[in-house]
């Protein structure tokens, strides 16, 4: 089958015409995406998922590579390329005065269908997340969770082939999460939807996808089924703080329980759950502002001579 | 010829792209996206308090302007301003309409290409929507709130004035005093958008936009003014400024006149408007170019 999406050597400079501090957020991504698949783009904060998928939506013009939606390079047909994506941001996408069935009936509009199919769809959505009562309220009226799930009927009016889900259940809470699991896990299957999803929680990205592209400072550093991925290459997670890191004693205070190995700015952790237990351990360093340096897997002898100097 | 040979990736340069987007859609298809955007654009700002607010900042100088009467209050305003309140006149109206309604432009300026509308237009920049049309559109919607607030204060300041004095303007001279308090206004909307949409391009917070709108309007024919005036004796400095070309502007065309006309050239007042009209022109085609060819 041809890849509905196709990632092509692309790398990302932020601050080269204006800052002297430029900030290489994507380099050399490569990868293709097959029509059906559901692909997680997984990786602490600043590893360059967002961009990378702001890249594919054509929202930030690579500095180098292409990218390809359906053939279409994402650069020169940028109408054609929207017209095939939904894009749940992470942000807020929509005005928070403004009645929920208003504003899905402008989307449909300018996702290109009538008036008359607009409202029908507008009411059909509304049923499927579960706000058909709180079609004319605006949208600060509702939770986070509501919210979450108003957004992710932004993102799917007009039946787009691609989804792209920017951390999709960041900011709400257990019950709110399960929902939007469940919305999303129908919506897809039924109709055997190409997804990409970007988040830093491993039971998200085990709930909701079935290919796990694991990033680090703008690079791939493992792509694969998710289940291979977790089990098989994933055994020894390797995290490294940025150079302002407290203590050691302070590390393994915010760390608490969790079976690692500490070496000055290195935490190794050596488990069948390694993924698991280092991406807990890197949502608890950054929760506690604690700059992670870099995550990934560890393979002795791997790092070259940039590398350590870069890190150090 | 398989389907990734035909979309093979091309070096486009400007020209090409335009080429593109002109023919790449159907022209009826641009006009619905532009008037569905303008449609809902405008319907929030009227849901909004800001329109209300805008509208009661319209009735404000006509309160202002009534009490200056009743009680020869002494309002001190730019130059033509003073007397033109004292006249009794609708060309003070006009002058400190003018400002209140650039006022007005700005503030909807900045709600639609503001940060806050900057940040909440990557809503658009997700869908199949062209730039061109969403700059189109937010400026629209500017011009509109602008115009409609322009009219509904002048309405009201009407009736203000025709239940107190008794005595009501003409719906001519109702037409021409919208006309000029709107041409100011659009002038203002045109420099204030390009101002926000550069300090969005280079990151920095859009309310400091205003800063370059305020000097080319308020304080550089102030200081102007008063430095040529008093410090220099030179009086005649200050007509390059902004604001002197819409006082001559607005002097050609109001009745009754507020004495400038006597000491006017046919030229000069070509030349006020022709200002207006090239300055606004050019800063809204600066401001759409950068606003499409930036990224977002």
């Amino acid at each position: 089958m041809d890849p509905i999406i196709r990632v092509e050597n692309v790398s990302k400079i932020f601050g080269r015409y204006i800052s002297r501090a430029r900030v290489t957020s994507l380099r050399d991504i490569n990868f293709t995406i097959k029509k059906g698949e559901r692909i997680c783009l997984f990786g602490p904060n600043g590893a360059g998922k967002s961009t990378l998928m702001k890249s594919i939506m054509g929202l930030l013009k690579p500095t180098k590579g292409q990218i390809y939606i359906k053939d279409y390079n994402v650069r020169w047909n940028p109408l054609k390329v929207k017209q095939s994506i939904g894009y749940l941001p992470s942000e807020l996408n929509f005005y928070l005065n403004t009645p929920c069935k208003e504003s899905l009936i402008h989307f449909g509009i300018l996702r290109g269908l009538s008036r008359r199919e607009a409202l029908q769809e507008t009411d059909r959505l509304l049923e499927l997340i579960g706000l058909a009562k709180w079609w004319d309220l605006p949208p600060k009226l509702m939770s986070s969770g509501m919210r979450q799930r108003f957004s992710l009927s932004l993102a799917i009016i007009g039946d787009p082939e691609i989804i792209l889900f920017d951390e999709p259940v960041a900011f709400i809470d257990v019950q709110g999460k399960l929902k939007v699991y469940q919305l999303v896990q129908d919506y897809v299957k039924n109709k055997a939807k190409t997804v990409i999803m970007s988040t830093h929680n491993i039971q998200d990205a085990l709930v909701m996808s079935d290919r796990l592209i694991l990033m680090d400072r703008g690079r791939i550093i493992v792509d694969g089924p998710i289940t291979e991925v977790i089990t098989k290459r994933c055994k020894s997670m390797e995290i490294i703080l940025a150079q302002d890191a407290p203590s050691e004693k302070e590390i393994v205070k915010v760390i608490g329980e969790e079976d690692f190995e500490l070496s000055g700015r290195k935490i190794l952790v050596r488990s069948e759950n390694a993924l698991q237990i280092s991406t807990s351990i890197v949502n608890r360093l950054q929760e506690n502002k604690i700059l992670v340096f870099s995550f990934r897997p560890f393979v002795e002898q791997r790092r070259t001579k940039t590398e350590t100097e870069e890190s150090s | 010829m398989m389907e990734s040979e035909i979309h093979k990736p091309q070096k486009k340069n400007f020209f090409s792209r335009l080429f593109m987007q002109i023919t790449e859609r159907n022209p009826l298809l641009e006009i619905r996206e532009t008037s569905e955007i303008v449609r809902y654009e405008f319907k929030r700002i009227i849901l909004t308090l800001k329109f209300f607010i805008a509208l009661s900042f319209v009735l404000l100088p006509a309160i202002i302007f009534l009490n200056s009467i009743a009680s020869d209050y002494e309002a001190l305003l730019l130059d033509f301003g003073v007397d033109a309140f004292r006249s009794f006149s609708a060309a003070g109206f006009v002058n400190i309409g003018q400002f209140l309604l650039q006022m007005i432009g700005i503030m909807l300026t900045l709600d639609s290409f503001g940060k806050v509308a900057d940040d909440s237009m990557k809503r658009y920049f997700a869908l199949p929507v062209r730039k061109t049309n969403l700059y189109i559109a937010h400026a629209i919607t500017a011009f509109l709130g602008t115009i409609l607030t322009g009219l509904l204060g002048i309405i009201v300041f009407n009736l203000i004035l025709w239940i107190w004095t008794g005595v009501s303007l003409t719906f001519l001279l109702i037409v021409k005093s919208f006309f000029l308090i709107s041409a100011g206004a659009f002038l203002a909307i045109s420099i204030t958008t390009l101002f926000v949409i550069i300090a969005n391009f280079f990151g920095f917070a859009s309310s400091i936009a205003i800063v370059p709108t305020l000097f080319i309007f308020y304080i550089i024919p102030f200081l102007v003014n008063f430095v040529t005036q008093f410090a220099f004796g030179l009086p005649e400095a200050y007509q390059w400024t902004f604001m002197y070309q819409l006082a001559v502007a607005t002097d050609f065309m109001i009745e009754p006149f507020i004495g400038l006309q006597l000491s006017l050239e046919q030229v000069a007042n070509r030349n006020a408007w022709l200002i207006i009209g090239i300055i606004s022109g050019i800063t809204q085609i600066l401001s759409l170019i950068i606003f499409a060819e930036s990224e977002k």
